[in-house]
């Protein structure tokens, strides 16, 4: 009798036991699950923090001023200014023409105003023609560079080629006097010639100016 | 007391800020396609100014306008603005000082910021750079409109 008790007993025990086993696998999986969540929760969590510092520090980035930026400006600015300046026809030249023109002769201040006393050479004033108006050598003629062609046509077409021509009239921006003495060399004149010190040097020594 | 308030808030408002900036944008946009056009024009303008030597006035006179433009559209865009007004902010010191020192030289020339034959520069002209100069100051200070900024923090509140 107690026998068949016991076997009874030990059989309900092997039945709870195997139940509890499968409780305990159940727990361990819903462990499991949450450890799970829990570590992907605190990725998310992360990445969040993330994507907020980069998107603050985006923000901040805008009110700040780089000084890769201004390289950045400038070297397109260059760039696109080079660039149109080559395929553009009425372009300027980026090297100056008077470094690669061949330089006039140069003519002292005191043998110019010998000539001029004699009468012997032509005085050209080469630039525009509100600096010519304001002062300029008693008896020279203004031949500005952007209206040579046609004051050339007017004046100076029938003129000997030999006859010797003194320009002067440069200032910081421009060497007008190297350009026109350039232009009237390629004219066939001969005897073109620049004035050193130009009109500074002219005035400074006194020598006769108008108006 | 209040009228003050009232005038400092308004003085420093962010929508005054984007109607100058638009305003600094479209006028140097503008001032630039002239002289893109023209570039030999436009070096002569700077040649009368008698203060670049004459190995840069070329040089200047084609990369200028292009900073011009360039500028332009990046303010007018609000990409990379401060820098832009940072840049505007140097032209303009740069074209008051020249004239400044061309009024004090008595040199006869015209401005050359929008076409090359203009009337010839006066006081207003100076006048003119400094006003320009001011508002430039403004928005580097106040502009807050319409960047990429705010489209930001509006990003953010959604997260």
């Amino acid at each position: 009798m107690d026998f068949l008790k016991n076997t009874g007993s030990f059989a309900r025990i092997q039945e709870l036991n195997v139940d509890s086993d499968k409780e305990n696998i159940e727990l361990q999986k819903i462990r499991e699950k949450l450890t799970g969540t829990r570590l992907r929760l605190e990725v998310l969590e992360r990445a969040k923090a993330r994507v907020i510092s980069v998107i603050n520090r985006e923000a901040e980035r805008s009110k700040k001023v780089y000084p890769m930026d201004f390289i950045l400006i400038l070297g397109l600015a260059f760039l696109l200014g080079i660039i149109v300046n080559l395929s553009n026809p009425a372009g300027v030249d980026l090297i100056p023409l008077t470094w690669s023109n061949k330089p006039s002769s140069g003519i002292d201040v005191h043998w110019a105003k010998l000539k001029y006393d004699k009468e012997s050479s032509l005085f050209v004033d080469a630039r525009p023609p509100e600096f010519f108006k304001e002062r300029h050598l008693r008896g020279a003629i203004n031949l500005p560079l952007a209206l040579f062609d046609f004051i050339y046509k007017m004046k100076f077409s029938k003129l000997d080629p030999k006859e010797e021509i003194i320009v002067y009239g440069r200032n910081v921006s421009r060497l007008y006097d190297e350009e026109v003495a350039f232009k009237l060399a390629s004219r066939g004149h001969e005897n073109v010639k620049v004035l050193l010190g130009g009109l500074p040097a002219w005035e400074e020594n006194g020598y006769p100016v108008e108006p | 007391m209040k009228s003050v308030t009232f005038l400092k808030k308004a003085l420093s408002h962010p929508y005054l800020a984007l109607v100058f900036r638009l305003y600094i944008a479209g006028l140097f946009f503008y001032a630039s396609l002239h002289k893109i056009n023209y570039p030999v024009e436009f070096a002569e303008t700077i040649a009368n100014y008698q203060i670049i030597p004459y190995w840069g006035v070329n040089i200047m006179a084609i990369v200028l306008p292009w900073c011009e433009l360039v500028c332009g559209m990046l303010l007018i865009s609000g990409i990379r603005a401060r820098s832009a007004t940072v840049i505007i902010g140097c032209l303009l010191i740069l074209f008051t000082t020249a004239t400044a020192v061309s009024l004090v030289r008595n040199n006869p020339i015209t401005c050359g910021c929008f076409n090359t034959i203009g009337e010839r520069i006066s006081l207003w002209t100076f006048f003119r750079d400094v006003i320009w100069l001011a508002m430039t100051v403004h928005v580097f200070f106040f502009d807050k409109a319409f960047h990429l900024k705010k489209r930001f923090s509006m990003i953010l509140k959604e997260i």
